[in-house]
């Protein structure tokens, strides 16, 4: 049976390949070759960074680098181990044919683990086989690394799959359709930490370069110990890893019993319809047709959880740049006793935060319309309404949602009101940028695919998005330290000088304030006027020669 | 009553990636009129429909829905036409009259108007109790209904419906036949695919028969039953039958026209 399953699914992944196209082949193939010439500089780094750091330190570090590489892999496989498991139409197929859970669950397992863990375990080994050649480890080291590497993928690909059926099987059933959601988001957060992890480690201690063991329970501790002594070629190596190896099979042994056990009743219970409450709003007059798709995306959004997670990386920008920022004892980080400095720098981070993760809430709005596509296409609408309607949901979503955080922070910290309106033009300025560029690569390079979901943009688009958002950064570099120069000196007019990290222009006469206040807010909406017009120009042009069909894949 | 040409079909062909799906095509259909698009599976149906309703670009020829091209002027052809799709996926997380309002929306509809007649189809379809939930949770019986409902509050002038009878029960699929007599003979020209031929012997007032992307006889029931009659037995299905297969045998050069 496991065979039949396996063919049936080489088949597809086979297909899946042949139908990409030959540019996508070619970028994918130029990509990989581009990690393994990265990899070879960076090896050197690692082994030359291993002689400054004293044994213990240097274990210490291997023990977590091992363990956030295991939360990286898990987590990371998390959202498409969902899909795989409750997610694809084929499994609903599969289930109606008498086949074991077990295979079925194995193959879902394979295809899950030949993703992000894969690459990671031969990205690892490849490090290793560098790290030891230059270093000069012993023989034993390099099949050691491979085994231990190969069952760190295979041990973080299965936590990604027993966690999520264990969630679906505590959660009630109606939440669990939401934990996609949910890991996403922790996912990612788990990510930047874990690139955060150096950072953190490092600045214990700024004197020596020793670390303070790690603890013993740590589950790396024996992978550790397994990699030193072979490194060395000690025997004892090769009892570590045979122990380590042994623990993983053991492990995956118990996995699938549970598996055996829960994998059924758990697709259904992710898979079951969530009764709702909803209640329809009164039917009433006709609206204007960028206002009509306006709201109904809208609708959309509010009542599916899954879409918020386009808006993730705005938060965890957010929540990073908070707490490097906040948590760091310069005198700025007090918010109580230096208002318009806190006022200054929480719009100097919102720039980047909006910028550069609002784009991909509203780039999704066109592969949003899923299975539906074809009744915007059927009905006669402009690809100008369609543009236009997206646009205006987006921006007053993603501006409404920033307001009202600018209105509790106002509460919160006494903002003055006059700051708190610069800073409005600001938030509005920008993220109606973040909606209409997003809504051009929505409009240019939107997909959908109903065996991938979550994917919402061709990755080229999606780079050429970023890049340009970049460049909008930039461009508004100078309105804003205009307007928050002004807001900075006014408040030193009024109850004296703060600490700031922008020239502050404590004796600035009246006339230089109000010309760098009104510049600034005026220079913001000219330059979103402008980017704006553009982007939905082009995006209306994109959609248009796109063809009717221009969300297929 | 004398019927003006609704839909004018002029060599519209389809290509996929080599493969011919639809070879040139050319037919009309009138106002008033009931037309059935015949053929088994994979012959083209569906392909067909979806390029006259504009959602599928054809690789040559066109289609006109009252004089206006599909392809050249899309927006004035969709402002009269409804299409019904095979699958009806509707915004699942709209609720039934949110839906229906949007589409008022899109046509810019008086409120009285098509208020009081969604409540009527409603109420037709038995739909009145689930308008206000979320269309995710209806059958798919119940999101062909309201797909239809809103395919039918802006009146248009031509009406496609992919084959559908299929999912409805036995009550809604009657009702459904009756609508579209209706709707014909308010002077839509109503459109619509089926493999149901018993439905469509007695409701079309003229049917096409499509095999492999070539359209082989056009005319109404009774005319097709009798130039057949000598050879098949009385019904349309015979006749159906008799056309496909021996088209099989004469492979794709052997067209009638
Ligand atoms: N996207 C596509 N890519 C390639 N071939 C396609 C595509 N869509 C349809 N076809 C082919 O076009 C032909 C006609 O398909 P179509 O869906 O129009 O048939 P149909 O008459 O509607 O059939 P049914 O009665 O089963 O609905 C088939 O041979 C099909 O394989
Ligand atoms: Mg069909």
């Amino acid at each position: 049976m496991i065979k039949t399953l396996w063919y049936y699914q080489k088949k597809t992944l086979h297909h899946q390949y042949e139908a990409l196209p030959a540019g996508r082949k070619v970028l994918y193939i130029t990509l990989t070759a581009l990690a393994l010439f990265i990899m070879i500089p960076f090896g050197l780094g690692i082994a030359a960074a291993g002689d400054v750091f004293s044994t213990e330190s240097l274990r210490a570090v291997i023990v977590y680098l091992l363990l956030s590489t295991l939360a990286v892999i898990t987590f990371v496989t998390m959202p498409r181990t969902f899909q795989l498991l409750f997610g694809s139409k084929d499994i609903e197929f599969l289930f109606t044919l008498p086949i074991r859970s077990r295979h079925l669950f194995a193959m879902q397992f394979f295809t899950g683990w030949a993703g992000f863990p894969l690459l990671s375990f031969l990205l690892l080994t490849g490090l290793s086989i560098i790290i030891g050649a230059v270093s000069g480890a012993h023989l034993l080291f390099y099949p050691a690394a491979a085994l231990l590497f190969f069952g760190l993928s295979v041990f973080g690909a299965g936590l990604a799959f027993l966690l999520n059926l264990f969630l679906v099987y505590i959660l009630p059933a109606q939440r669990a359709q939401q934990l996609t959601t949910v890991i996403s988001f922790i996912s990612a957060a788990l990510f930047i930490l874990a690139a955060q992890m150096p950072n953190i480690i490092m600045q214990n201690d700024n004197t020596s370069l020793t670390i303070e063991a790690a603890p013993a329970w740590l589950p790396t501790q024996p992978v550790a110990a397994a990699l030193f002594a072979s490194f060395r070629g000690e025997g004892a190596g090769v009892i570590y890893a045979a122990a380590c190896l042994g623990a993983l099979a053991v492990i995956s042994l118990a996995s699938l019993w549970f598996v055996e056990k829960h994998y059924f009743s758990s697709w259904q219970r992710a898979t079951e319809p969530v009764g709702n409450k909803i209640k329809s709003t009164r039917p009433g007059a006709a609206r204007s047709v960028p206002y009509a798709i306006a709201l109904k995306e809208w609708r959309t959004v509010q009542r599916n959880p899954k879409e918020w997670t386009t808006c993730f990386t705005f938060a965890l920008i957010l929540i990073l740049m908070f707490i490097n920022f906040f948590g760091s004892d310069s005198a700025l980080a007090s918010p109580w006793s230096n208002p318009a400095s806190a006022w200054s720098s929480v719009h100097v981070m919102l720039g980047p935060a909006i910028l550069l993760g609002l784009q991909q809430f509203a780039a999704a709005a066109f592969g949003r319309e899923g299975d539906s596509r074809w009744m915007l296409r059927a009905l006669p609408v402009t690809p100008r309404q369609i543009v236009f309607g997206k646009f205006l949901a987006h921006w007053v979503m993603t501006g409404t949602a920033l307001a009202a955080l600018e209105l509790i922070a106002f509460l919160l910290f006494g903002w003055n009101i006059v700051l708190v309106f610069a800073g409005l033009a600001l938030t509005l300025s920008l993220t109606a940028v973040a909606a209409a560029s997003g809504v051009w690569a929505g409009a240019s390079g939107g997909t959908y695919n109903e065996k991938n979901p979550q994917k919402r943009v061709r990755f080229d688009t999606g780079v050429v998005s970023f890049f340009l958002n970049v460049l909008y950064l930039l461009l508004f570099f100078v309105p804003t330290w205009m307007i928050l120069s002004a807001g900075l000196s006014l408040q030193s007019k009024w109850s004296g000088p703060e600490p700031a990290f922008l020239p502050l222009w404590d004796t600035a006469p009246w006339p230089w304030i109000s010309l760098l206040g009104t510049g600034g807010v005026l220079s913001a909406a000219g330059l979103t006027l402008l980017i704006v017009y553009l982007h939905l120009r082009h995006g209306t042009k994109e959609l248009t020669e796109r063809g009717v069909d221009y969300l297929d894949p | 009553m004398h019927d003006s040409t609704a839909v004018e079909v002029n060599q519209l062909t389809k290509q996929f990636k080599g493969a011919t799906a639809v070879h040139p095509l050319n037919f009309e259909v009138h106002a008033h009129e009931i037309f059935g698009f015949l053929g088994p599976n994979g012959a083209g149906k569906t392909t067909t429909m979806r390029m006259l309703a504009g959602l599928l670009e054809p690789s040559s020829g066109d289609g006109y829905i009252h004089g206006k091209s599909i392809k050249n002027h899309p927006l004035e052809a969709k402002q009269q036409l409804a299409y019904l799709p095979d699958k009806p996926d509707i915004y699942p997380k709209l609720t039934g009259w949110e839906f229906l309002q949007f589409i008022a929306s899109v046509f810019k509809l008086d409120k009285n108007i098509w208020i009081e007649h969604a409540k009527r189809l409603l109420h037709r379809f038995d739909l009145t109790e689930s308008a206000g939930r979320l269309m995710e949770t209806y059958s798919h019986g119940m999101k062909q209904k309201i797909a239809l409902t809103g395919a039918l509050i802006h009146q248009p002038s031509v009406i496609f419906l992919d084959e559908p009878t299929v999912g409805l029960d036995p009550k809604s699929s009657r009702d459904l036949r009756a609508i579209l007599r209706e709707t014909a003979a308010d002077g839509t020209a109503v459109f619509f695919s089926t493999h149901m031929l018993d439905v469509a012997d007695q409701l079309c007032d003229r049917v096409g028969i499509i095999h492999r992307g070539r359209l082989l006889q056009t005319g109404t029931p009774e005319a097709l039953k009798q130039e057949h009659a000598s050879h098949a037995g009385g019904s349309l299905e015979d006749v159906f039958l008799r056309m496909t297969e021996q088209h099989e045998t004469e492979g794709p050069e052997g067209e009638v026209p």
